[in-house]
């Protein structure tokens, strides 16, 4: 970087640091390099923000289809792909320093990347799962605490949701605060209670003999596998940018997923082989494990919850601009007022509800695949643009596009791949073909000497409009 | 006195804590295994943090103290919070000395991990 290039960005630094919040995360602009930390602080906030109960308990759908043996296998390759695919995630987070919304304005466009990042992670991360994570705080409260009116599920929802939207209100160092709190004791006792609840019911030799009552294909277990992690994925460069380096973060990624994810969704798996029920929790109160239970569900809802509404604080600001913490605020008012809502509502079927999100959610890879395709080989082969600092940077007074046809017609056929075909794993078929259309379309464009980026717009330093 | 020392003898201290849990392995049933793995687990953390301790220079030392202390006072809430649990039932010596163990470690630990950050190191810049 010249000289006048790195004035240039301390200016544009400065000058948006200027009446900002202090809890604005530096949303809409590149993380300083003195504001970010190491291997470390990564791996524990990469740790909890994904290695909660949420896993254990979606994990254990596995254990209703598949052998231990084959739930093993779908683990193994569905974690290969997660570790490859987050770990150039990460690397694309640490490079730029921008949120993974921020950085989708490269491969789409900045309306393009302002309206993916409304739909794909605002609705569905931000207020969707939110909504569904604090409704089911407010179910396992209850769970616990069955004749207390202050945990029935709607009112455990409102003030659940009331203490998350104050957590993410403060941003990162609340998230780092919480995993380095957490994460310790949190997989002490989700180890412990799986080993005990297993040591009761039979052990491993059970859990290896049992049939699944409802057998499924492996390759919808991988698929399964791979759809639970894919929008952590996905949205881990808002984690990652706050890495001091490209190898921290995607080390990290790869640590925590190949230490954690394996033990916590077998851990699921076992469980379900084991006692017919993927609720651990449910089976450790009946062992009076009372307290630890409570510790498990407080912090495990809270910090993924906590990220949900984190990630969809800045998407929405990237799509209108805001302070983010007000942007947390209207999200997760949003969002646990739903929560509430169904939790006070007796009967209330939430299924079409989940169904909507997990339609949007499909999308997901196809956006994975092009902001690879993008950052690590149009970017450097095609744009020449070698170093990995310099592909997703903004610098005052550049010129930059509104619209990246390449981007918005690879996502289109991405999705419709991944909604339509179900040939295969549809979260596979749908990233690559994102990732091959998005490299073959902004080929084809340079090669007929045009650029598939429309509607220029020059940027002028300071937080992006 | 230095912060470095304190944390050095802390982990020293968590080394005993350690072989002591690990030596309940002769009560029967499944609070001899839980207190056996938790204490190969704190000796593991005390093992490691005094050997980057050793290693480190004096403020590496301090960083270092941090973690594995930060480990220690985590993973003894842990404990604790299961420990006491009916299914693993204990004669109440028993378990008035598991929890003496581990409030040892966890508010040591804590008054050292206050002590660092009003010395200006925080958790989770360290």
């Amino acid at each position: 970087m010249t000289e006048e290039a790195e004035k240039k960005e301390v200016k544009g630094v400065e000058s948006s640091e200027k009446g900002e919040s202090k809890f604005d995360d530096y949303s809409l602009m590149e993380v300083p390099k003195n504001q970010r930390y190491g291997f470390f602080n990564m791996f524990l906030v990469f740790g909890s923000v994904y290695g909660a109960i949420a896993v254990i308990w979606a994990g254990g759908a596995l254990g209703y289809g598949l052998t231990f043996t084959q739930a093993t296998l779908a683990v193994l390759a569905g974690t290969a792909v997660l570790t490859i695919l987050g770990a150039l995630m990460s690397a694309v987070g640490a490079h730029s320093g921008l949120s993974t919304y921020t950085a989708w304005r490269f491969p789409l466009g900045r309306w393009g990347g302002k309206v993916a990042g409304l739909l794909l992670i605002t609705v569905t991360t931000g207020v969707g799962w939110y909504a569904v994570e604090t409704w089911l705080f407010g179910i396992i409260m209850n769970e616990v605490y069955p004749t207390s009116p202050f945990f029935s599920v709607g009112t455990a929802a409102i003030w659940g949701g009331v203490l998350m939207i104050i957590m993410t209100y403060v941003g990162y160092r609340m998230l780092s605060f919480l995993s380095y709190f957490s994460i310790p004791f949190h997989m002490w006792l989700i180890a412990v209670g799986i080993a005990i609840v297993l040591a009761l019911k039979g052990g491993m030799s059970t859990v290896l003999s049992a049939v699944p009552t409802h057998p499924m294909g492996l390759l919808d277990g991988i698929s399964a596998v791979i759809g639970l992690y894919i929008a952590g994925t996905i949205i881990s460069p808002d984690i990652a940018r706050f890495s001091r380096s490209a190898k921290d973060a995607s080390g990290a990624w790869i640590a925590h997923i190949v230490f954690l994810y394996p033990f916590l969704i077998l851990g699921g798996v076992a469980i379900v082989l084991a006692t017919g029920s993927y609720l651990i929790t449910n089976a450790m109160l009946k062992l009076g494990m009372g307290i630890g239970v409570l510790l498990i569900i407080l912090f495990g809802q809270f910090i993924i919850n906590t990220d949900n509404l984190y990630s969809g604080s800045l998407s929405l600001v990237n799509f209108w601009p805001m302070r983010r913490e007000w942007a947390s605020v209207i999200n997760g008012v949003i969002g646990t007022a739903i929560a509430s809502y169904i939790g006070f509502s007796a009967g209330a079927s939430i299924t079409p509800f989940e169904n909507f999100i997990s339609f949007l959610g499909e999308v997901l890879p196809a956006m994975g695949g092009i902001l690879v395709a993008d950052f690590f080989l149009v970017k450097p082969f095609l744009e020449r643009r070698r170093n990995p600092k310099e592909r997703y940077k903004f610098r005052e007074n550049d010129r930059y596009y509104n619209l990246n046809i390449a981007g918005i017609v690879a996502l289109v056929l991405g999705a419709a791949v991944g909604i339509f075909v179900n040939a295969g794993i549809p979260a596979i078929n749908s990233l690559i073909v994102g990732l091959v259309s998005y490299v073959l379309i902004y080929a084809a464009f340079k090669a007929a000497g045009r650029s598939p980026e429309v509607l220029p717009y020059v940027y002028k330093g300071g937080r992006l409009k | 006195m230095k912060l470095g020392f304190m944390y050095t003898a802390y982990l020293v201290a968590n080394m005993a804590i350690g072989l002591l849990f690990m030596a309940m392995i002769y009560v029967n049933g499944l609070l001899g295994t839980y207190d056996l793995s938790y204490g190969i687990l704190t000796l593991i953390i005390s093992v490691w943090g005094l050997a980057r301790t050793f290693k480190s220079s004096n403020e590496g030392k301090i960083s270092a103290g941090v973690q594995h202390s930060w480990l220690l006072v985590s993973f003894a809430i842990g404990y604790i919070s299961l420990a006491l649990a009916p299914v693993f039932t204990a004669s109440l010596a028993i378990v008035a000395f598991q929890s003496l163990l581990s409030a040892i470690q966890a508010v040591w630990g804590s008054f050292l991990l206050v002590q660092a950050y009003r010395s200006g190191y925080s958790i989770i810049r360290v």
